[in-house]
């Protein structure tokens, strides 16, 4: 019949069209960036797992024979130690400042989040000048009490470290926690309620169930952050995977044993990342419903009052009022000592580094956030998403995985290099900054693509619909639309990467260039020779700066 | 004088695909259209094509006198000067509501510019919020900003997308017919679609029923309802029952509601075969009618009942009556039909309106 084979013909014509069209739109700047970046966390993963099939000379099994089993075991202690603790403190202080009502409940819902401004390292070292032999605690103890024979245990310890890591890192379960049992609506409370249970047995049937994917989320973060410390740990001198990495590349210098420790942590991780995807699905499904409880918290009256109030104040004070208060002491000992021209130098390169680290880092989130706008499709969400991940890795291990593939192509380009221009010298990307920006980049690029991808969330597709139709589009539509209504949310991601790069530690420490410290370095070497006192100076200017992100946190958690 | 908007056969889709298939109407100068039909029946589509979000796959789109679309060719969006009210109304948030009206206007001076976007405040009674921000303003607020901002420029064509499914169900009422007056006061010429046949209905001077991509029937409000072009439309406006039945002569026809007599809506050879559109409304309630049929559900309704009956040969139709005739469920009543215009399709012989087309979803239309 003609008519269809006219019909088919044209069916065929269209079907080459429509699939050259998707073809070349397949290929476009957008999808070639977020591969490119999603490459960069993909490239230190292969060279680390790749690395076990490499010899060592004997190092590495010295390392598994002598090392490895005392670092899995501090690990694991470390990790349930710190689980657990935050788990207690986060639960229960979200609860009180999120459903119930005592003495001070309003000051204490933002305050119990301000030890999020100090570096685990920074409460570390101040908790070992602070409980140590000599310092002030036990000196005040012997004075005061000289025969009581008490002896007081020691803080360099097991105990010791897991008590420092849930001070510093509880706000993170107390976070979600929190906004979890103030999302989840009086209704359903009120429902068990009248099906017959008590407020105590509601808590543990009902909320405590209902918030689990918020608690989870939050304890996932804990754990990332805890397997990926590495300056509270190495100030208490306790080996976990981190410092085993560190002083396999700069004591036994086998960068190749420190990629295979990694390869180890990198599997330990992935757990747990696994872990967090799967409770972040959930949030999305049990979210929402229901009024808030705002106007119907639980009145703590009498014992119960008091006792919810000493508990959230001693907390405040063991996480943050103390500390920084010895921290305070500290600086003004030694201020007129320590303060000179010396520092100017190091805040001004601490501060460098980490403005042109947030610029650079923010641009490619803004490339990454619009790439995720104009396709809506799996292969660029789920390239985003893993390009996003790095944050999950912690920087020892960016420092090996970036480390090795940049010297390999730097002999490369060293030889080429050589044998057409005549150029001598041993390297050309090794002893520039590139490593260690490239390390900030995979670690830090979702701080800065969260609030840049809300924000371009923001811009719906129907905005840019209207303002087209009215006749504003190309350059003045992002003039007039698009940079307005992303300024705000570019500008967080500028302070929160600039602060996450200040008080970055082991990327520094193992990837600067020479002459490259920032605080964070000056920290490590000065507590690494015990100078408590001579550290305050540095960690107080890091402190003061992160405080910027919780206050900005505590604002948008206000509205 | 040509039409505002004139849209010939166009179809969009895929290879294997059609989103809408030859769609073919005309919008004259201060009408008000109205396409209706279930959310996926390609409605939001035709809207996009008119505006120039996409493009024809075949058919042509022309808006006063000049084509803007055809296979390959495309005006671009801002050089229709079409303005469209959107779902989600895209107010640009960093922008006052005064700011947002002015947007589209440039080739005004500053000061006839200001005088200009209050009077078009003033007309959608917004005069009072011009400082504020989106987000401040009530749902109501945000959706009469929107018209304001599209309106502004004075657009050839209006076109709303789905412009009261964000709001609650009492505001819907009131907003559309405050949209209508204020589109007919500035006597622009809108295009809207919605899946609510009361929005449709307050709304529209013109409706066309969509489903599965293709325009079922183009016609006044009364005639949609009244006269169904098929019974796809029949069974999306309105409630009813379609009826079996067969003709006898060419003013009578036969079935469980006994012998109907009026014109018929298309002419059909005696002993056809038919379906019978027999609105809630045709059925009347009377108790010492002779003809029963019992009560198997009722829905209360304030001023009526619906009853759903059932007949004495077993098919179903439904009758509203007066609320105060309250009777069981179970309990049989008097009816008598009352139908002046018969409404009918014939049944079996179904005409293809075009070539069977193995790659797309079949389309029938059904007539004599």
């Amino acid at each position: 019949m003609p008519q269809s084979e006219a019909l088919h013909r044209r069916n065929a014509a269209d079907f080459c069209y429509f699939a050259l069209r998707n073809m070349t739109q397949s290929i476009d700047g957008w999808r070639v960036a977020v591969t490119a970046v999603a490459g960069l966390v993909a490239v230190p993963l292969l060279v680390i797992i790749s690395s076990l099939l490499r010899p060592t000379q004997g190092i590495f099994d010295h390392l598994v024979e002598h090392v490895l089993p005392g670092i899995l075991t501090n690990t694991a202690w470390l990790v349930l130690g710190v689980s657990l603790g935050t788990l207690l403190l986060g639960i229960s202080l979200g609860w009180l400042t999120g459903a119930c009502d005592f003495l001070g409940r309003k000051t204490f819902s933002w305050a119990l989040l301000l030890p999020l401004a100090m570096p685990t390292y920074v409460l570390a070292f101040i908790y070992l000048g602070l409980f140590d032999f000599s310092g002030p605690v036990q000196t005040a103890f012997r004075t005061h009490f000289p025969h009581s024979g008490f002896s007081f245990p020691d803080i360099r310890s097991t105990a010791g470290v897991i008590v420092v890591m849930i001070l510093a890192l509880y706000p993170y379960v107390y976070m979600f926690a929190r906004s979890a049992f103030m999302t989840q609506g009086k209704s359903s409370m009120e429902a068990a309620r009248t099906l017959g249970l008590t407020p105590t047995g509601t808590f543990f049937r009902v909320c405590l169930p209902m918030a689990r994917p918020w608690i989870a989320g939050g304890l996932m973060l804990v754990i990332m952050e805890t397997l990926a410390d590495f300056g509270a740990v190495s100030i208490f001198n306790f080996d976990t995977f981190t410092t085993a990495i560190y002083k396999a590349w700069f004591g036994f210098f086998s960068i190749t044993a420190a990629a295979q420790l990694s390869s180890i942590l990198v599997f330990i991780v992935f757990l747990f990342i696994i872990l967090e995807q799967l409770s972040r699905r959930r949030m999305r499904y049990t979210q929402g419903g229901g009024l808030g409880l705002e106007t119907s918290r639980i009145k703590l009256v009498g014992g119960s009052n008091w006792a919810a109030f000493l508990f959230s104040l001693s907390v405040l004070l063991a996480a943050f009022v103390l500390p920084f208060i010895q921290l305070l002491s500290w600086t003004v000992e030694v201020f007129h000592l320590e303060f000179g021209s010396r520092y100017f130098w190091l805040v001004g390169k601490t501060l460098f580094l980490a403005s042109i680290a947030a610029l650079v880092i923010c641009s490619v989130a803004i490339v990454l956030a619009y790439a995720k706008r104009r396709h809506r499709d799996h292969y660029t969400s789920g390239l985003t998403r893993m390009a996003t991940l790095g944050y999950a890795l912690p920087g020892t291990i960016l420092a090996v995985g970036i480390f090795i593939p940049v010297a390999r192509l730097d002999r490369v380009i060293v030889h080429w290099l050589n044998s057409y221009f005549g150029y001598e010298a041993s390297t050309f990307l090794q002893g520039t900054l590139i490593i260690m920006f490239t390390a900030y980049l995979v670690r830090f690029i979702i701080t800065g693509f969260n609030p840049i991808d809300s924000a371009t969330q923001r811009i719906t597709p129907s905005i840019d619909e209207a303002s087209r139709l009215m006749g504003v589009k190309g350059f003045s539509l992002l003039r007039r639309i698009h940079i307005p209504m992303l300024r705000n949310g570019l500008l967080t991601a500028l302070i929160l990467v600039f602060v996450e790069v200040m008080k970055e530690m082991p990327i520094t420490l193992m990837t600067r260039p020479f002459g490259w410290d920032t605080l964070a370095v000056k920290i490590f070497e000065l507590t690494s020779e015990g100078e408590w006192e001579r550290s305050a100076l540095p960690a107080l200017a890091l402190l003061l700066a992160g405080l910027v992100p919780v206050i900005l946190l505590m604002r948008k958690s206000e509205k | 004088m040509h039409s505002t908007l004139e849209v010939k056969n166009i179809s969009k889709g895929y290879h294997n695909h059609m989103v809408i298939s030859d769609i073919a109407f005309t919008l004259q100068k201060g009408e008000i259209g109205c396409f209706l039909g279930p959310s996926g029946s390609g409605k939001t589509t035709l809207l996009r094509t008119i505006a120039g979000f996409e493009e024809v796959l075949s058919g042509e789109i022309w808006v006063e006198g000049s084509r803007v679309a055809s296979r390959g060719f495309s005006v671009p969006p801002e050089k229709r000067h079409i303005g469209m009210l959107f779902q989600d109304y895209a107010l640009f948030p960093h922008m006052t509501v005064f700011e947002n009206v002015g947007f589209g206007l440039r080739s005004m001076k500053d000061l006839q510019k200001k005088t200009y976007i209050m009077d078009q405040l003033s007309t959608v009674g917004l005069e009072g919020v011009a400082r504020k921000y989106p987000h401040e303003l009530s749902g109501g607020q945000q959706q009469r900003a929107a018209l304001a901002r599209a309106l502004a420029p004075r657009p050839r064509l209006l076109l709303l997308d789905e412009p009261f499914s964000n709001l609650d169900v009492a505001l819907r009422e009131r907003l559309s017919m405050e949209v209508r007056e204020i589109i007919k006061e500035q006597r622009a010429t809108a295009l809207m679609v919605t899946h609510n046949q009361q929005e449709a209905f307050a709304m529209a001077d013109r409706i066309g029923v969509i489903s599965d991509g293709s325009l079922q029937q183009w016609d006044n409000a009364h005639a949609i309802y009244h006269r169904p072009a098929n019974g796809s439309v029949a069974a999306f406006v309105g409630e009813g029952s379609l009826l079996p039945g067969t003709v006898i002569d060419n003013r009578r026809v036969e079935c469980g509601l006994g012998i109907l007599e009026g014109s018929f809506s298309s002419p059909c050879p005696i002993g056809c075969s038919v379906d019978i559109l027999i609105r809630p409304e045709d059925v009347i309630h009377e108790d010492d009618s002779p003809f029963k049929a019992m009560i198997i559900h009722k829905t209360f309704r304030g001023p009526n009942i619906l009853y759903t009956l059932r007949l004495r040969n077993g098919d179903s139709v439904l009758a509203l009556v007066p609320s105060h005739h309250h009777h069981l469920v179970g309990q049989e009543i008097g009816i008598r039909p009352q139908v002046e215009d018969i409404v009918l399709y014939t049944r079996g012989v179904v005409c293809l309106t075009e070539m069977p087309d193995p790659n797309r979803r079949h389309k029938f239309q059904v007539h004599c």
